[in-house]
């Protein structure tokens, strides 16, 4: 009885609510999140590591210690080094491509304009669109007889392969993620936008600078920080091009589109060579780590407003 | 509005004899011009769909014909038909409404609850001090960098070794936590004022009472928000459905319209319709919630 009225009486000092019921009451709360996260993701990831380890058949369930054997593998594999280039260089074109078009895109629809809600709307519309369907529609917007040539066509110009090319093919999977998230960026850097207090512009204004200056010397700078969100979020998420290749490529023509995550889903679950597949996994979380980080030391804001 | 200030729209009024000097016209050709460029660029964005919509309701032979040279035909169907549609309804093992219904039962299960789970954390990370919590919630965050395609193997290894492959618990029991989820929603209770739980206690409210009462319901803008992310995200799914529950009875719509799609078969009049069924849900939701996704998503951009 006494010695459970000290501890209360400890608990109670440490809790700033003044009850240890409060300490209760978070465990529970917290529990089937944590839970969630260490069952579904902590362990996830100490398993493929340990995995990856391993030679791993997936049909026989054979597991045999390798040691470090499938990370020297991957050094040394021409096709992952292809798959990682094919994914750094679509990373980079969605980049540039998405970044720049959604700003673009964000200072068309900050003006008030008739039917503004309309060309919000739609240039919005894709990003909710599901990207299994979108990738399954495009491809037969890009096929020899589909819509896309069809337009060329029209205005006189020759036909083009498109997915069936090596040098097109990539570009045109770009295409189809800047139509499918340009609109999310658009959205955001539209949010940066309107916080920048519109007397900023004003005073630039009476001193006498033009909408060039005022966009790079005012909008630019304030927007930095919308910015570097716009371009982890775009760099990540496209570095983790599957969907559009499973669904409109395979991978092909010529391996010109056979992203890493491609790769890792096709030796995992179609060569059944689960520890080297997880080894592959790990240098993608590698390069995802890498990449956020450069990204931001080099955007870091330093401008407050 | 920052807008008007930087173009200047707001004209003073001039004499009706004045004549249209060279500012005018040329603020007004800028106009006219980025009118049309939004004009076009809507009518790229759009194209896919218009196309999709028209291709779902056209006859097989016709979905290729018609294409060249461009006409009012290439968008709209001459003959229409729902036959595509019924083809759907008599898909074997199952109608394809039946992966709709997978779908919907899944995303809508993820969602609650995932809405329930982390609003419970958040409240936590948000309002409850205990020693090292600061440090767990960075560390529930760091997991957001985690690509899911990293997790999808030995995560599939663990659905095999619970006996989860090709049951809807696969598809959802995973997704419950979210570290975003977490974020979004903490972000906001932090911005509700203290007041309305003081009174709540002072009352005679518990401290869940306080929350579950008094915190959720002034927090519903961004319960949407979250929950219209998590809809989405989870009504989209792709890669992991497809690893995990292939099987018909369990297949969800993303899984099956790819199946449309092999390499034997191309079913394209199968592809327009059940991709117009698939789209219609998210754009429904999109349509009635889109200001609370416009909140939500601004705000974590802003942080």
């Amino acid at each position: 009885m006494v010695r459970q009225n000290a501890a209360a009486a400890v608990l109670r000092k440490l809790s700033p609510t003044g009850q240890p019921e409060a300490y209760w009451v978070a465990f529970w709360l917290l529990l089937p999140a944590a839970a969630g996260l260490i069952i579904f993701t902590f362990v996830p990831i100490v398993y493929a590591f340990w995995i990856s380890l391993h030679d791993y058949q997936l049909l026989s369930g054979q597991l045999t210690w390798t040691g470090a054997a499938n990370y020297v593998r991957l050094l040394s594999d021409p096709s992952v080094t292809k798959a990682l280039v094919v994914s750094l260089l679509y990373t980079v074109i969605s980049v540039v491509a998405q970044v720049v078009l959604g700003l673009g895109l964000a200072l068309l629809v900050s003006e008030r304009v008739r039917g503004l809600g309309f060309f919000r709307a739609a240039y919005f519309l894709p990003v909710v669109a599901s990207l299994v369907v979108m990738a399954t529609i495009w491809k037969f917007l890009y096929a020899e007889s589909g819509l896309f040539n069809a337009i060329l066509q029209t205005v006189g110009l020759p036909s083009q392969p498109f997915l069936k090319s090596a040098d097109q093919a990539l570009l045109s999977i770009a295409a189809l993620g800047v139509w499918k998230f340009v609109g999310f960026n658009m959205l955001v850097l539209l949010g940066g936008l309107q916080a920048i207090p519109a007397d900023l512009y004003e005073s630039a204004g009476l001193d006498g600078a033009g909408a060039i200056q005022r966009f790079a010397y005012i909008t630019l700078p304030l927007l930095k920080r919308v910015l570097l969100f716009v371009v982890v979020m775009t760099s990540i998420e496209s570095f983790k091009l599957f969907t559009p290749v499973y669904v409109m490529t395979t991978g092909g023509p010529q391996d010109s589109t056979d992203a890493i995550v491609f790769q890792i889903f096709r030796t995992g679950f179609r060569y059944y060579e689960l520890g080297y597949a997880a080894a592959m996994s790990f240098l993608l979380l590698a390069v995802v780590v890498i990449l956020m980080w450069f990204q931001f030391r080099a955007l870091r804001s330093d401008v407050e407003y | 509005m920052a807008s008007s200030a930087h173009t200047g729209t707001v004209l003073p009024a001039r004499p009706a004899h004045a004549h249209l000097d060279t500012l005018t016209v040329r603020r007004f050709a800028l106009r006219a011009t980025r009118y049309a460029i939004m004009l076009v660029l809507a009518v790229f964005f759009l194209l896919p769909y218009v196309w999709m919509m028209s291709g779902s309701l056209r006859t097989q032979n016709e979905i290729f014909a018609n294409l060249f040279p461009l006409s009012i035909w290439t968008f709209i169907p001459k003959q229409w038909t729902l036959a595509s549609y019924q083809a759907l309804l008599q898909l074997q093992p199952f109608p394809f409404t039946h992966y709709v219904l997978n779908s919907l039962f899944v995303a809508f299960t993820v969602t609650l609850l995932s809405l329930i789970v982390n609003s419970c954390a958040a409240y936590v990370f948000a309002r409850i001090r205990f020693p090292g919590r600061d440090a767990l919630f960075v560390v529930f965050l760091a997991t957001m960098v985690i690509p899911f395609e990293v997790l999808a193997i030995p995560l599939y290894l663990e659905m095999r070794a619970l006996h989860w492959t090709d049951t809807y618990q696969a598809l959802i029991v995973p997704f419950i936590a979210s570290p975003l989820g977490m974020f979004l929603l903490r972000q906001f209770f932090l911005g509700l004022p203290r007041e309305l739980e003081e009174a709540a206690r002072i009352d005679g409210c518990s401290l869940f009472g306080a929350f579950w009462r008094v915190v959720l319901p002034n927090a519903t803008p961004a319960l949407i928000a979250f929950g219209l992310i998590r809809f989405q995200f989870s009504w989209d799914a792709f890669i992991w459905p497809l690893i995990v529950a292939p099987s018909p009875p369990v297949r969800v719509i993303q899984v099956a319209i790819a199946s449309f799609d092999s390499d034997q078969l191309v079913q394209w009049d199968l592809i327009f319709a059940a991709a117009v069924l698939a789209s219609l849900p998210i754009v429904l939701l999109f349509a009635f919630l889109q200001r609370y996704y416009v909140q939500g998503v601004v705000t974590s951009g802003l942080k």
